[in-house]
């Protein structure tokens, strides 16, 4: 008997007794009992069959048509590999102040803390660059992550979540994110585990809201 | 098939992003919906696939196969769906002392129903409807004969060849995991 047929059978539900004979002696198919028997199990299993809404496809063009396209990190000022090393050294203070945001920010937003850090406050200001945002956050009255944690800094619309970064003392923190805040408007604060996973906690403690 | 030109799908091309739904889009939210249980967790968890890979398409190795990629990003998708629903006391239906770091054996068998999701998507619209009266409407080959308007002895053949279809697939995947 051949071995695919004695499978396709059992798949079906309607294997023959000769099938099943040839299944249970063939090592060959013994090797790919498993992965029949599993296999014939997610056939029957109802929520295999469960069809996706006829919108989501639309849905899914459209949340890559609205999102800002992907960004490469920011490079090293170009200019500064073009000098001669004894010039780079002697500007590399300058480099250092001028690598800071040193004009006004393009907007300004304030960041209370939530009922987990109510003593906590502070201001948001960001540049927006032309492959995404420069941020520096200003913070008063949060203590510093406890161990094994760190603060995660989001840029968020609706359900989609964009980290900034993490730190662990809060201060005068800057960070970069490759997306704007006109298309991500809600800018947050968690308290993240040093874990593998990306996704923001429920551990909110400041928000813009 | 038509292989997904990743580059226009990585410049966020429609035309892109809907052959590359249209390929696999399904079997994404058969991962999400076999983990999570939920049409609308599962549609966003798909959302979210669609969404990282677009992110991470300029970085992949076009020599590769793009299956178990976006595989992986699919089942990543509804992991964080799920530990997210889980810390936000969400819809997950699972039992209350389930650990957040532990996943739900649901997770752990979603490789064969991806694999046999885009194998039948893959197959001719006849034999798929056979294999989905047989497995999902539980009807024998006579009610699908009477279903389908076609002769029992049509209805035993298409079986017959999407099941050895299948069953050539798992012998694939055996191969692949040994």
């Amino acid at each position: 008997m051949n071995c695919d047929d004695a499978r396709s059978a059992f798949l079906s539900g309607a294997a023959s007794q000769p099938e099943l004979d040839h299944l249970g002696s063939c090592s060959d198919c013994r090797n790919e009992w498993d992965a029949l028997e599993t296999s014939r199990q997610v056939l029957e299993d109802q929520s295999f069959w469960v069809e996706p809404s006829p919108t989501l496809e639309d849905r899914v063009v459209a949340m890559i048509g609205e999102t800002p396209q992907p960004v490469a990190p920011p490079r090293p000022r170009r200019w500064l590999w073009t000098l001669g090393g004894g010039a780079a050294a002697a500007l590399g203070a300058i480099a250092v102040w001028a690598g800071l945001p040193s004009t006004a920010p393009d907007w300004e937003v304030a960041i209370p803390g939530t009922s987990e850090a109510p003593d906590a406050s502070g201001v948001v200001r960001g540049w927006n660059e032309w492959n995404g945002t420069r941020v520096v956050l200003d913070i008063e009255g949060l203590p510093p992550a406890p161990d094994g944690s760190l603060y995660e800094f989001w840029f968020s619309r609706d359900e989609l979540h964009i980290s900034a970064g993490t730190f662990a003392a809060p201060d005068s923190v800057e960070l970069w994110v490759g997306v704007s805040k006109a298309d991500f408007p809600r800018l947050w604060i968690t308290l993240e585990p040093v874990d593998e996973d990306e996704s923001p906690s429920g551990n909110n403690m400041m928000d813009s809201g | 098939m038509k292989s997904v030109d990743v580059e226009r799908f990585a410049a966020g091309d429609p035309d892109a992003v809907r052959q590359l739904y249209h390929m696999y889009g399904r079997a994404v939210f058969t991962v999400a919906y076999s983990s999570l249980r939920d049409r609308g967790l599962a549609e966003e968890a798909v959302q979210l696939t669609f969404l990282h890979a677009w992110r991470a398409a300029d970085r992949f190795d076009v020599t590769r196969d793009l299956k178990p990629w976006l595989y992986a990003i699919a089942r990543r998708a509804a992991v964080d769906v799920y530990r997210r629903e889980r810390r936000h006391g969400g819809r997950v239906p699972l039992d209350s002392n389930t650990d957040i770091a532990i996943l739900p054996e649901a997770f752990e068998s979603t490789w064969q129903a991806w694999e046999i999701r885009i194998a039948l998507d893959q197959m001719p619209s006849a034999q798929r409807e056979v294999i989905e009266a047989t497995h999902f409407l539980g009807l024998s080959q006579e009610e699908t004969a009477q279903r389908l308007g076609v002769a029992l002895g049509t209805v035993k053949s298409r079986s017959h060849r999407a099941h050895r279809r299948l069953a050539t697939l798992l012998s694939h995947l055996q191969e692949a995991t040994a």
